[in-house]
């Protein structure tokens, strides 16, 4: 390749960064969004785009997503605090944060992220044609990975209640309501990935984003909604300028995260959250740091990895929004490629690992001026408006459908999980064989 | 590490004398902890490894394949064949820009023809370029061009998806 276009394509991608630092401001907007608006652009002025080196749109993608992928759990961290009166479960981070420690979270959430990029800059050109291999092994045996997956899901719902109702029946209620209500929440995102997958309403033109509105209503408006719901006081915060981090932290977090961000890269509809919730069991991580540093690390090598795989030659694995996106305009060839895309991805990521520490700084500093409910009222005009612009108004019917669905979760503090099975049911019936006909038991066809 | 160092460098508390906070359990002492100049420098490494990688990007070229070691096995990779154009024709559709151009290439890498000669596929707006660049190959030009190969049962084609891909190495044609 050309000296000039890669340096050209670093460019692009540092405009992807900093275009990705801005969006990752307003809590709950996906980067997947931002390509959206991104793509919806470049159509209109496509003639501008035409003439330009196909590589160029393709890094500056590329840098919003790594971008994206080490910054935007530092806004929702700060601006969406846990409230017991809608979430039962305190993350690690969300723990770190209540001690005042929600920068040290940040900058152990970078270094698993940084971990990744190393891996990916290293281990991906030297190791990377073993990955068809993988592809072509799975591939026959993805539908029943995913139905365990679905099962481990299922069984690994809990009474989530300290039992202290005054009779035995009420303390029986108690503990079995929030397990029915998770199972509840599971079959009707799943009844509405169906749907979706069979029978969506969202218009033709519009299909390239058609999960946008599910995903935006099962998570990101049911988040907003109960931050400005949330009652509790946004703590005070000490920026620490050293954190606690041992090798065993880097190697067993890291090692974790790498494990979940590759599984959920190889398989259909596993997301990082529930890859992590597995890899996290298979390798016996412990401690928060761990889970921080391995969330940090399976966040990158999903967004960011799996991308890459689209990239490199013999495997071409297209997963995720970005690369499908980025499929519309370029088709991937040669190993030049593969490695300039793996420079900028590494460059990027070293760019944005320096960004977090004046990120999230910038981000309390803002907290501080800012009451954090205004964060989660702004995000959700954003998200409706662009749901709304993109999708026009049958995505903001299924928008709403999937918040109410989305809504049980914080309300009978089950675990938000289940709402996955909008992408793992109608992906393993796909995946068996057997999606046409489920679809067309439940009337979709 | 902190403006006060009775302070915990974590929480920002006072840690009791213990060795780890009361309040945040985190470790107190410098040598379990890391600080956020030496990240910022491993970081910088990290750019560094980059900057490698793109230059390897920049030098790294596409080894040329004889035409008669292309397979089936390797439908769908990346190829560079290097050889003369022997002959051409177009695929004529009612629209110019869906045209369908072949041109088949020799690089005498078997003394079978039909294992040494390899068709290229260059499709409308691809061959549009490559009128533009003034790149269209012609009868006994020497070509160098890089593409996906399509093989299967009885049939090998390489397609041409980028202008950029094809190189003009001798111009000898009629």
């Amino acid at each position: 390749m050309e000296t000039a276009v890669l340096i050209a394509c670093v460019g692009f991608a540092t405009l992807g960064v900093f275009i990705s630092a801005v969006a990752s401001i307003i809590p709950g907007l996906h980067i997947y969004n931002v390509i959206a608006i991104t793509m919806t652009i470049v159509f209109a002025v496509f003639s501008f785009f035409e003439g330009l080196d196909p590589m160029y749109l393709t890094s500056f993608l590329i840098g919003l997503v790594v971008g994206f992928s080490m910054l935007f759990t530092i806004t929702s961290q700060f601006f969406q605090p846990c409230d017991d009166e809608s979430r039962y479960i305190m993350l690690p981070h969300e723990k770190f944060l209540y001690e005042g420690r929600g920068h040290e979270a940040v900058i152990l959430g970078g270094v698993g992220s940084l971990v990744a990029i190393v891996v990916i800059g290293i281990g991906f050109p030297l190791f990377g044609s073993y990955a068809a291999f993988f592809r072509d092994l799975l591939r026959p045996h993805l539908y029943w990975i995913i139905g365990t997956v679905i099962v481990f899901l299922l069984m690994t719902e809990w009474p989530k209640d300290p039992g202290t109702a005054p009779t035995p029946i009420m303390r029986i209620l108690d503990g079995w309501i929030p397990i029915m209500m998770g199972y509840l929440s599971f079959g009707l995102a799943g009844l509405l990935g169906m749907f979706i997958f069979h029978r969506t309403i969202i218009p033709t033109d519009s299909t390239f984003q058609s999960l946008m509105p599910v995903f935006v209503g099962l998570f990101a408006i049911p988040s907003q909604l109960c931050t400005l719901m949330a009652t509790v006081k946004s703590p005070q915060q000490h920026v620490c300028k050293s954190v606690e981090l041992y090798a065993e932290d880097v190697v067993r977090g890291g090692g974790s995260g790498l494990l979940a961000g590759i599984f959920a890269g190889f398989t259909p509809a596993i997301t990082p959250g529930p890859a992590l919730l597995l890899s996290g069991h298979a390798t016996v991580t412990s401690g928060d740091r761990q889970f921080i540093i391995g969330g940090g690390a399976g966040r990158v090598m999903y967004y960011v990895g799996t991308l890459l795989f689209f990239f490199m030659p013999g495997v071409f694995l297209r997963r995720g929004g970005a690369a499908i996106n980025i499929s519309l305009f370029f088709v991937p060839e040669t190993y030049a490629q593969f490695l300039g895309i793996t420079g900028v991805i590494v460059l990027m990521g070293a760019v944005g690992f320096l960004m977090i520490f004046g990120y999230s700084r910038m981000a309390q500093w803002m907290v501080k001026k800012i009451h954090y409910k205004w964060f989660s009222l702004f995000g959700m005009f954003v998200m409706l408006g662009l749901v709304g612009y993109i999708t026009g108004w049958q995505g903001l019917c299924i928008l709403t459908v999937a918040t109410m669905i989305g809504m049980i979760a914080n309300f009978w503090h089950t675990r938000r999980i289940n709402l996955l099975a909008v992408l793992l049911v109608p992906m393993f019936f796909n995946m068996w064989g057997n999606g046409t006909d489920v679809a067309r038991w439940l009337g979709f066809l | 590490m902190t403006s006060n160092p009775k302070l915990c460098p974590s929480c920002g508390k006072e840690p009791g004398g213990l060795v780890v906070c009361q309040y945040c359990c985190a470790a107190i002492e410098p040598h379990r902890r890391i600080t956020e100049k030496k990240l910022a420098s491993v970081a910088i490494a990290v750019a560094v490894l980059g900057v490698v990688l793109l230059a390897w990007a920049a030098s790294v070229e596409t080894p040329i394949t004889p035409i008669n070691e292309l397979a089936k096995e390797g439908a769908f990779l990346h190829y560079r064949v290097k050889g003369e154009v022997i002959r051409s024709s177009e695929f004529k559709t009612p629209y110019e820009r869906s045209n369908i151009h072949n041109f088949w290439i020799d690089d005498g890498s078997s003394d079978k023809s039909d294992e040494a000669v390899l068709k290229l596929k260059v499709e409308g707006p691809v061959y549009a370029d490559l009128k533009k660049a003034g790149k269209v190959p012609e009868r006994g030009d020497i070509i160098d061009v890089e593409g996906t190969l399509y093989a299967g049962e009885g049939f090998r084609l390489l397609s041409l998806n980028t202008a950029a891909m094809l190189n003009l190495e001798k111009k000898g044609g009629e």
